[in-house]
């Protein structure tokens, strides 16, 4: 008995289903990723070496060297960023809202400090510095 | 005049440039997203600011030029912890608290917070002068 070899059969690669694929994963994680606002003024948190715990904190709070304060994109005073995380726990409805500060490596501790006992006295619990990996 | 009908042309879909507008929009989300590798250093709200336990109260104050004071007693970096290490064999639940001079940049005073967490302290407070 002879077996006769098939004949290579030219398969094209189907390419179309593949960028379909990729189109919608592109739109899910543009519908998904959420936009940050940029920030206002440059940041460069402080370096630490054991940093510690995960971030997990919902709502970051920017604190410039200069001591100016930004949140949600927008540059405002210490009565007001208290006004609107007030607005913001009122939200969560008793869930616990993380807050974190990202303040520049530069500004002055009391600075720093004064912020961290008005976040506390607008209710905020759970506190966090932010910090970048690194040697101090 | 006889008018001959258009043969319908074959034409290929362009499937390379829109591969590259897809690779195009990729690299522009991956460029644009945030990889900065944040943590945060948990902090404690005092629970009780005037009435603190006095009896073994851990003080440590930062003063400028990176002098480093120990309820009282000016010690260095290795030495402080040493003692809260000393300290926490004791109570391990002890609470530190930190009283950096208003004027020293936060880069020195997460340093110092640095190596009391690296000590094993879980309990840690900042207070302003």
């Amino acid at each position: 008995m002879r077996c006769s070899v098939p004949p290579p059969r030219r398969v094209r690669e189907p390419i179309a289903p593949l960028i379909d694929v990729v189109f919608l994963l592109l739109i899910f994680f543009m519908l998904v990723g959420v936009i940050a606002p940029p920030e206002p003024f440059a940041v460069e948190p402080p370096a630490a070496e054991r940093a510690s715990a995960e971030g997990g904190g919902q709502l970051t709070i920017l604190l410039a060297a200069d001591g100016r304060l930004a949140f949600e994109g927008m540059e405002l005073d210490l009565p007001m960023l208290q006004a609107r995380l007030g607005e913001r726990l009122a939200e969560a409805e008793g869930r616990e809202v993380g807050v974190e500060l990202k303040a520049d490596a530069t500004v002055a501790s009391g600075r720093v400090i004064a912020v961290l006992d008005a976040l506390r006295a607008a209710g905020v619990e759970r506190l966090g510095l932010l910090t970048v990996r690194g040697n101090p | 005049m006889r008018i001959e009908p258009i043969p319908p042309r074959r034409r290929r879909s362009f499937l390379a440039p829109m591969v590259d507008v897809v690779f195009l929009l990729l690299l522009y989300f991956m460029l644009v997203a945030n990889v900065q590798d944040l943590r945060a250093i948990p902090l404690n709200a005092p629970a009780a600011t005037g009435g603190a336990p006095t009896e073994d109260l851990l003080v440590i104050r930062l003063l400028a030029d990176d002098v480093l004071e120990l309820n009282g007693t000016p010690v260095g970096l290795d030495e402080l912890a040493l003692r809260l290490r000393d300290a926490l064999s004791h109570d391990p639940d002890l609470t530190v608290w930190v009283r950096p001079a208003s004027a020293v940049p936060l880069q020195q005073l997460v340093r110092v917070m640095d190596r009391v967490r690296a000590a094993g302290v879980h309990h840690l407070n900042l207070v302003s002068e």
